[in-house]
């Protein structure tokens, strides 16, 4: 019968944490005593605490490798540092945003209250930011990465679910499909070059997730689009923002997703 | 022995840069230091001996195409076991979509596979208990032990978070106190 785990047990479990932190090796007092008289313990610990036994690669294996990797040996250029990546990101976002914009009438400029303006220009703000930080965090293996990369596109669409919510009113639909399409449409076609351009940036990186990388790189794209949007579109009611424009933003993750997914399923088919 | 370890991974990196720049010297170096602690952890996670030899090959040539993408400032460890575990479960994958399309003709080699893995000199029964854990757990335990690295290190190389990390140790070690009571009796 399993007898649960007491405090003395979890004393155990911290000092395995500090060692395997690299902070010590030796054991507490406390801890020792306890080892002493729990032999669940004992044994958890020797096998943690034990040196790792397994056989040996052979030589014939890295000379193998050896000649695989001189084969095609030769300096490369180093990937740039996860800032400055994210800032390039951003900074490509704001140019194009600032062309597309400035080649079509700002009808949303005018429609807007400064509140609504203002709410809804921080949510675009920051996500691009956290989006453009996942993208370049995703580039470089092992990264620490401070928010995984699904959250930031939850963040991002839950921030703009809620702003949309808060800053804009319910109006009567006024020719909710014909008109939604429409800004649908127009947002898609933007996306899909966007996103291009956005992989010819990120082309460089090591992304170990296809799925997540193309979803990433799907969702600056139609963020950008959504951005486009906003300011040019004069329906700016609830209904309008969340399922068409909003509708930009899932669509283009999705396609992304689905189109690393792919790929990562064809690299995987013809290796 | 974990500050010789440390030490160890200081040298690793100028290897590293140096692999980056081109040296042929650093890159044998370098695999000659580094594919026993992929070994080690290709070993407990594969049965056999040839599975592990595929993978191993494998992971260099994952690590030699994204060698660019490598920071000294970074630590290297989690960076070579980002590498080595996206390698690990791509052919898990690969794997399971073969078999998945393979239609069963035969009863499944079960006992040889086994055998082959209990050939393995050097397998402790570690290994095998290790084998009754989770994956997501069995995963983070052996980065931790076999790797020697820290938790914030697996925390880079599983691109997860420090607290999920010491939340999957911990019940790893829960669970392993469980299977040690069950297998004493």
């Amino acid at each position: 019968m399993f007898a649960g785990i007491n405090a003395d047990c979890k004393l155990i479990d911290a000092e395995l944490d500090t060692q395997f932190a690299g902070r010590s090796s030796q054991l507490s007092l406390q801890a020792k005593k306890h080892l002493d008289k729990c032999e669940r313990c004992r044994t958890l610990y020797s096998y943690l605490a034990g040196e790792f036994l397994a056989d040996t690669v052979s030589g014939e294996v890295e000379h193998q490798i050896l000649q695989t990797i001189h084969g095609s040996l030769k300096p490369v250029s180093r990937l740039r540092s996860t800032a400055a990546i994210a800032a390039q990101l951003i900074i490509v976002f704001f140019l194009i945003s600032v062309a597309v914009i400035s080649r079509m009438k700002v009808v949303g400029f005018e429609v807007m209250s400064l509140p609504q303006l203002i709410g809804i220009s921080t949510i675009l703000s920051f996500g691009v930011v956290l989006l453009a930080l996942s993208q370049a965090w995703q580039m470089r293996p092992g990264s620490l990465r401070r928010i995984p990369e699904w959250t930031s596109v939850g963040i991002l669409a839950s921030g703009l679910l809620f702003g949309i919510v808060l800053l804009f009113p319910w109006k009567t639909p006024e020719a909710f499909v014909v008109r939604g399409w429409r800004c649908l449409r127009a947002g898609l076609v933007m996306a899909v070059p966007v996103s291009l351009v956005f992989w010819f940036l990120a082309r460089r990186g090591a992304p170990l997730s296809l799925r997540s990388f193309g979803g990433t790189l799907g969702a600056i794209a139609g963020l950008l689009a959504v951005t486009v949007l906003q300011y040019t579109c004069d329906l700016q009611d609830i209904g309008h923002l969340l399922v068409w424009h909003g509708g930009v933003l899932v669509l283009s993750t999705l396609g992304g997703a689905l189109i690393g997914d792919c790929l990562s399923r064809f690299g995987a088919r013809i290796r | 022995m974990r500050d010789d370890e440390r030490l160890g991974e200081a040298k690793m990196r100028s290897l590293m840069v140096r692999y980056q720049d081109g040296d042929s010297e650093a890159v044998e170096e370098l695999v000659r230091g580094l594919s026993p602690l992929l070994w080690r952890y290709f070993t407990s996670s594969h049965s056999s001996r040839s599975d592990t030899e595929d993978l191993l090959q494998e992971c260099w040539v994952q690590i030699h195409r994204s060698r660019h993408t490598y920071r000294a400032a970074d630590p290297l460890l989690p960076w070579i076991f980002a590498i080595a575990r996206h390698t690990r479960l791509d052919a898990y994958r690969r794997r399971r979509r073969r078999e998945s399309r393979e239609t069963l003709t035969a009863t499944p080699p079960e006992v040889a596979v086994r055998a082959d893995h209990l050939a393995l000199p050097g397998q402790t029964l570690f290994t095998h208990l290790l084998e009754k854990l989770p994956d997501s757990q069995r995963e983070v335990l052996l980065m931790l032990k076999v790797s020697g690295m820290s938790m914030e290190e697996v925390a880079r190389a599983t691109s997860s978070t420090v607290g999920a990390i010491k939340q999957k140790a911990h019940r790893a070690y829960a669970k392993l106190r469980e299977i040690i009571e069950k297998e004493g009796e």
